[in-house]
């Protein structure tokens, strides 16, 4: 069976988690409900990353203890063939669906704020074939081309934060939504539909990674720099614009030099980082789609990833035009109920397995004994 | 054409892909048993030396059609005053005068065989002849191959082996400076269409032991031939066996030069990054044969493929090693900029003038559309004719010898581009972008990168055409893809960098001396590495 | 592979329009229209005759009338060969009559992206009309329009004269109701001829002047005839009211943005001259209540310039710099009531008060802008003097 799986390194891994992590987390989060309670998002955004982590960490944890070489493996070994079945379409359905959130986001940023002479379907056009291509190479290419802009994609979003720093001020992020913490913790575990998939499909591939030990590493140190970066930026918004206005607002990371006064050849530069972070979408949007056709491939198909990759891009393009001649509710669900339905029965099979294995491991020590 | 269909959609293909994975044990084969067993060449004559002489010399004319072809010459002796013989080589491929002096003089002494027994070739080759470089055989292909190469060949009467020895003697060019890799600091030798006399260079340079040269055919219906050096004990022997394989499986009526070898061996043929790095500096292949690179050198080509070949193989130049630290570092950061400017400035402009004004100074604006006031073409036309034009210029300049070549790229680029303005065929902005384009392309080493860089270029600044910043985004993400998932012999075409290895040298900058001590992770070599 | 390349270009080109088919609109000017509801004019940059030679460089204005922006330009359309492009528009002018009308929150209601307009455009209010003010701005000596307004604005700035505004910010004072922004005003001196009166008045002896009209009272000759005096006060989208340009200073103190700019003590004993630079921002305590109260300290320094008594280091710490506080002071609560009678937070004091709350509804429950009118505040300045050789203060 080709999985196209390759040989990845942590660096790469590391490097592909925190793309894929700050791209959903920036703009698939982003919304206007964030800023219902003022701005909380600088906490909201990261706490969402930081559940998927420990998610991820007690997944790693289940798998060595018990011996699973990968996810797939290790929903099998808790619950049995069917429900590991079940887990998997979960597990496949949410990658793509990520992957539709993150597209969608970024065709509709690139059409409405450059290309709006234009209607969306060309813009697709340019973006989703790009999106199969990269998947199609496989979880290497992926990863390898994740390492190249890795370190770079992370320079410019900060440099894109340092340079309209006079124009920052803290009385923006007045009033402190401290009354709403239940609602930050809500907003939080809500958004890990965006980032607990991005943390699952490494574990799935975690035998390209060279198994759970350099996943579980990659994971961590693309997790929490993902973290740092989100929590930075999302402070800098805070910073620029107050909650009101953010209510209103269409991706205010685009829009951070607009309350500076004086004039300077970089602040003329969004346009250019829109391009960049566009790539980090590119990359994610190939990962969670290789991640839906590898977890397909690995339960129900014999054959090549390929062609999976191929049909899944179709889809999501379909899906994406589909989208802008009607609302498709079918994805709405998904922000709405994502999160319950990966958190719980992903916790039920790492607590399982560790059970599981506990028991295994003391009944083999006493057959020993005996 | 309806197989071709049917294995294309086909998915279900084997894992094909080479890796260069860590080295494996034993002495490499002799074909290579890398990934499935090399065929064999077909031995197509398998008959043995006669031990009648007219029969050998039957056989030789008939082969050589010495009817019409007068370049054969068969010449009988009497070995010793004794014994019939006759001497058979190829005009103009052997030196007449080594004929003369150790093989004909040395053979007809009276008394060189007064005290012959057993095997009269054998006791011929070490008593008799002369010559360093001799030996016997009995098998009739070695006997043809060895008269065609410039060797001469000794048949005795009644002897069932042949007596073959080293008379090459054809004109052939003299070692000179190179052509296309300049340096200031540095050796100032090339490798020559000799082969033997490109291994000496090599050995002048390697004076160690490990250090292996492999001879044989290049699989050409022409029966050039080959060698395959690298270092024994070191090189990774993985890679010198897929190296074998590839050669082995070479079935074609022709190779002539290097580029056609190069074409017939590698595994990505519609890549534009070569997958090899061609030099003709002796040097450059020495320190790669040094750090666990294949070298290989086929005999007419004055130029060596070393693989595998990286990115930043293929952006190194000879004399970086020659500089000290900050100046070779500079000049290669250098370097870098000048390729992505060759590469992205046209597109980068395009995009901007089509779609994104806003990112442009009013400054610039003003001038550029001041400047293309009374051109008719539409910015994106002239921007690819002007490319287009640099690429006529420089092929020209290239194909045209001497002195007249270094004129066209006065004429082409001064007065042409002034006239052009003169006439508003083109602006003089978007002229000035080529311009850059062009300086940048030659601070590109490699012959072949510079052509895939044009690749690039070209085909970025379309998709600038039809899709601004977005277009070229997208196409450079595809071609950032495909390097990604390129590989050169098993090795990862960006590597060092990414997939990140354990090397401590760095990429672009010039590293210290004393890393190149070890060689790098990359390389996977069978002592320890960097 | 194939499918690949084939897919953008089926897509065709994402409507390209070259940059020579543009033209580039630098400023926009908002009037009263006579017959429709708005006058707008398009300041533009001109481009040179040749690619070898920049003359014919220079600007040039269209107007037209019309209820809203884009009325305007399917007016504009029609007679130019080309389309308006403001991707490099910086400044948006409004006259004080559209200002005082509360009409900017709709003329600005424009969808600026439809336009591709950037929201950090500047905005300035015209005493006049804009069209007599764009006018004012030709210069033959610098035909680079778009650095002639941005040097005008910079020298403005870096002496602490203006405020700067653009919409994003004046969208967050009308928006989120934490303060009212202050507008830098632009004003007309015609008693300077133009350049090409002047050429008139060499060889006919007439100008197309008011030898009346001065810059701030002043009378000048030379430079050109736009100019930027003092701000306009706003309550929330509304022209309360006109600051001259020594208030606007103060304010500018008060707010934390002045740079620095020149104050004259003068006694029996003569006039010293100050140069004063604010370094850094105000330090505000906010006590909230019915009655907000606010405690502002500055720290300023300041350089001796001019001195006519020769002795005015040595008087510093026995007379001067008791002086120049309470000059200061005085002039900070002076410019203070002003603000509070015209109902403008210029001074941003709701942005101090808005940091008191834990929670948004706690906030909004608070209605500053009414408390505003009940608030009270107590300036306290400290100076410092610098060393004269080395412009820098040591103790």
């Amino acid at each position: 069976m080709k999985l196209c799986q390759g040989r990845v390194g942590k660096q790469e891994g590391a490097n592909l988690i925190g793309i894929a992590l700050v791209s959903s987390a920036l703009f698939v989060l982003d919304i206007a409900e964030a800023y219902q309670y003022g701005n909380g998002t600088y906490v909201s955004f990261p706490g969402a990353i930081l559940l998927a982590l420990v998610l991820f960490l007690l997944l790693a944890g289940a798998m060595r203890a018990s011996g699973q070489k990968d996810l797939l493996a290790l929903m099998d070994f808790a619950f049995g063939k069917f429900v590991g079945n079940i887990l998997s379409a979960l597990i496949c359905v949410l990658l793509f669906a990520n992957a539709y959130f993150l597209i969608s986001r970024f065709a509709t940023m690139v059409h409405a704020l450059v290309f709006m002479e234009v209607t969306l379907f060309p813009v697709l056009l340019w973006i989703v074939p790009v999106v199969i291509y990269i998947a199609f190479h496989g979880f290497e290419c992926i990863a390898r081309i994740a390492k190249c802009f890795g370190v770079i994609l992370g320079a410019c979003l900060l440099l894109s934060l340092l340079f309209p720093i006079d124009g920052y001020e803290a009385y923006r992020l007045f009033p402190l939504p401290l009354n709403h913490w239940d609602t930050i913790a809500a907003d939080a575990f809500t958004g890990t539909f965006a980032t607990i998939p991005a943390m699952l499909a490494l574990l799935c591939m975690a035998q390209g990674m060279q198994g759970v030990q350099s996943a579980k590493k990659a994971g961590i140190i693309g997790a929490a720099v993902s973290i740092g970066l989100v929590a930075a930026v999302q402070v800098a918004i805070g910073m620029t614009f107050t909650y009101t206005e953010l209510q209103n607002m269409f991706v205010p990371l685009y829009r951070l030099n607009l309350k500076l006064v004086q004039e300077s050849y970089f602040f003329r530069l969004d346009k250019m980082l829109l391009f960049l972070w566009l790539i980090g979408a590119l990359i994610a949007g190939a990962y969670y789609l290789y991640g839906a056709g590898f977890v397909f491939c690995r339960r129900w198909s014999r054959y090549d990833i390929r062609p999976a990759v191929i049909a899944a891009g179709i889809i999501l393009l379909c899906c994406l035009t589909t989208e802008h001649m009607g609302q498709l509710q079918a994805f709405q669900v998904v922000r709405q109920y994502g999160s319950w339905l990966l958190v719980v029965p992903f916790t039920a099979a790492a607590a399982v397995a560790l059970v599981k294995s506990h028991f295994l491991k003391k009944k083999g020590q006493t057959d020993e004994k005996a | 054409m309806l197989d071709r269909i049917i294995r294309f959609f086909r998915f279900g293909r084997q894992d094909g892909e080479f890796e260069l994975l860590e080295t494996e044990r034993g002495i490499p084969e002799f074909w290579g048993s890398a990934r499935e067993e090399a065929p064999l060449p077909e031995q197509e004559d398998t008959r043995k030396v006669c031990k009648s002489l007219a029969e050998n010399e039957e056989r030789l004319r008939i082969s050589f059609r010495a009817d019409i072809n007068s370049d054969l010459i068969l010449r009988p002796f009497t070995l010793g005053g004794k014994i019939p013989a006759f001497l058979a080589y190829l005009n103009g491929m052997a030196d007449t005068d080594q004929v003369s002096d150790f093989i004909l003089r040395d053979g007809m002494r009276p008394g060189c065989l007064d005290h012959a027994r057993g095997n009269l070739a054998r006791y011929t080759m070490e008593n008799v002849f002369t010559m360093g470089e001799a030996e016997t055989t009995e098998a009739w292909a070695d006997v043809k191959q060895a008269v065609m190469e410039g060797r001469s060949a000794v048949f005795i009467e009644a002897c069932g082996q042949a007596v073959l020895m080293d008379t090459r003697g054809f004109e052939h060019r003299s070692v000179t400076e190179p052509q296309a890799e300049k340096v200031v600091r540095g050796p100032q030798e090339a490798f020559v269409e000799n082969l033997r006399t490109n291994i000496t260079l090599l050995r002048r340079i390697l004076h160690t032991e490990d250090l292996v040269c492999e001879m044989r055919g290049a699989g050409g219906d022409n029966g050039i031939r080959l060698a395959i050096l690298y270092r024994e004990g070191i090189t990774n022997i993985t890679l010198v066996e897929e190296v074998k394989r590839r050669l082995a499986q070479i079935d074609t009526r022709t190779v002539i030069g290097m580029g056609v070898l190069e074409q017939l061996t590698e595994e990505h043929s519609l890549s534009p990054f070569p997958q090899v790095l061609q030099t003709e500096r002796p040097d450059r292949s020495a320190a790669l044969l040094m750090q666990g690179h294949v070298v290989v050198l086929l005999d007419g080509s004055p130029f060596a493929s070393v693989m595998p070949a990286t990115l930043f193989t293929l952006m190194t130049s000879p004399e970086d090693v020659y500089m000290r630290r900050p100046q070779g570092s500079i000049i290669r950061i250098v370097r870098y900029i000048g390729a992505m400017i060759s590469i992205l400035l046209p597109a980068f402009f395009l995009a901007l003038a089509l779609y994104h004004q806003g990112l442009l100074s009013t400054e610039v604006l003003t001038t550029v559309i001041a400047s293309r006031k009374m051109v008719f073409a539409p910015i994106g036309a002239e921007m690819i004719f002007l490319l287009v034009v640099f690429q006529l210029i420089r092929e020209a300049g290239m194909r045209v010898p001497g002195n007249i070549g270094q004129a066209i790229g006065i004429i082409g680029g001064l007065i042409l581009g002034q006239a052009a303005v003169a006439a508003n065929l083109a602006s003089s902005v978007v002229l000035i972008v080529v311009a850059l384009t062009g300086l940048g392309n030659f601070c590109i080493p490699d012959y072949s990168t510079q052509l895939a860089a044009a690749f690039f270029r070209l085909t970025l600044t379309i998709a600038a055409w039809i899709g601004g910043l977005l277009g070229v985004i997208c196409l450079m993400t595809v071609f950032l893809a495909w390097m990604a998932s390129l590989k050169s012999y098993g090795v990862p075409f960006l590597a060092p960098f990414s997939p990140k290895a354990h090397s401590q040298k760095p990429m672009i900058l010039r590293g210290r001396l004393t890393m190149h001590q070890q060689a790098e992770d990359i390389m996977n070599t069978q002592e320890e590495t960097l | 592979m194939l499918m690949l390349a084939l897919a953008p270009l089926c897509c065709g080109c994402l409507e390209a329009t070259s940059l020579d088919e543009y033209g580039y609109v630098l400023t926009i000017g908002v009037d009263q229209g006579e017959q429709k509801k708005y006058n707008i004019s398009f300041l533009l940059q001109k481009e040179g005759d040749s690619q070898e030679a920049q003359t014919g460089a220079g600007s040039y204005i269209i107007t037209a009338e019309g209820d809203n922006l884009f009325d305007v330009l399917t007016v504009v359309h029609v007679g130019v060969p080309y389309e308006l492009n403001f991707t490099r528009t910086n400044f948006i002018l409004l006259s004080d009559q559209i200002a005082s009308s509360s009409r900017m929150d709709e003329f600005l209601s424009i969808s600026f992206n439809a336009l591709k307009l950037r929201q950090s455009a500047k905005l300035v209010i015209v005493r006049g009309t804009c069209a007599e003010y764009f006018e004012g701005l030709a210069s033959a000596d610098i035909p680079n329009v778009a650095k002639r307004q941005y040097n005008l604005f910079r020298t403005y700035q870096q002496e602490g004269m203006i405020p700067m505004t653009n919409f994003t910010t004046y969208q967050e004072a009308v928006g989120s109701g934490r303060f009212d922004v202050a507008i830098p005003v632009g004003r007309l001196d015609r008693s300077i001829p133009t350049e090409s009166d002047g050429e008139k008045q060499q060889t006919q002896g007439e100008t197309e002047t008011n030898d009346k009209d001065t810059t701030d009272g002043v009378k000048r000759t030379g430079g050109l005839r736009s100019y930027i005096h003092g701000s306009a006060l706003f309550d929330g989208n509304r022209l309360a009211g006109l600051l001259d340009d020594e208030d606007t200073e103060i304010l500018l103190l008060a707010m934390g943005q002045f740079q620095n700019g020149y104050l004259s003590v003068s006694d029996e004993k003569g006039t010293v001259t100050f140069l004063i630079k604010e370094t850094v921002i105000p330090h505000v305590q906010m006590s909230l209540g019915e009655a907000p109260h606010a405690v502002v300290t500055l720290a300023l320094f300041a350089e001796i310039e001019l001195d006519t008594s020769g002795n005015a280091e040595e008087r510093w710490d026995s007379e001067l710099k008791g002086q120049l506080e309470n000059y200061i002071v005085m002039e900070l609560n002076r410019v203070f009531e002003q603000c509070k009678l015209l109902n403008s937070d210029a001074m941003r004091f709701g942005r101090y008060a808005c940091m008191q709350f834990s929670s948004v509804e706690a906030w909004r429950d608070y209605a500053w802008k009414e408390k505003y009118k009940n608030m009270t505040a107590e300036f306290g300045v400290t100076v410092k003097l610098n060393d004269r050789i080395i412009s820098s203060h040591i103790e």
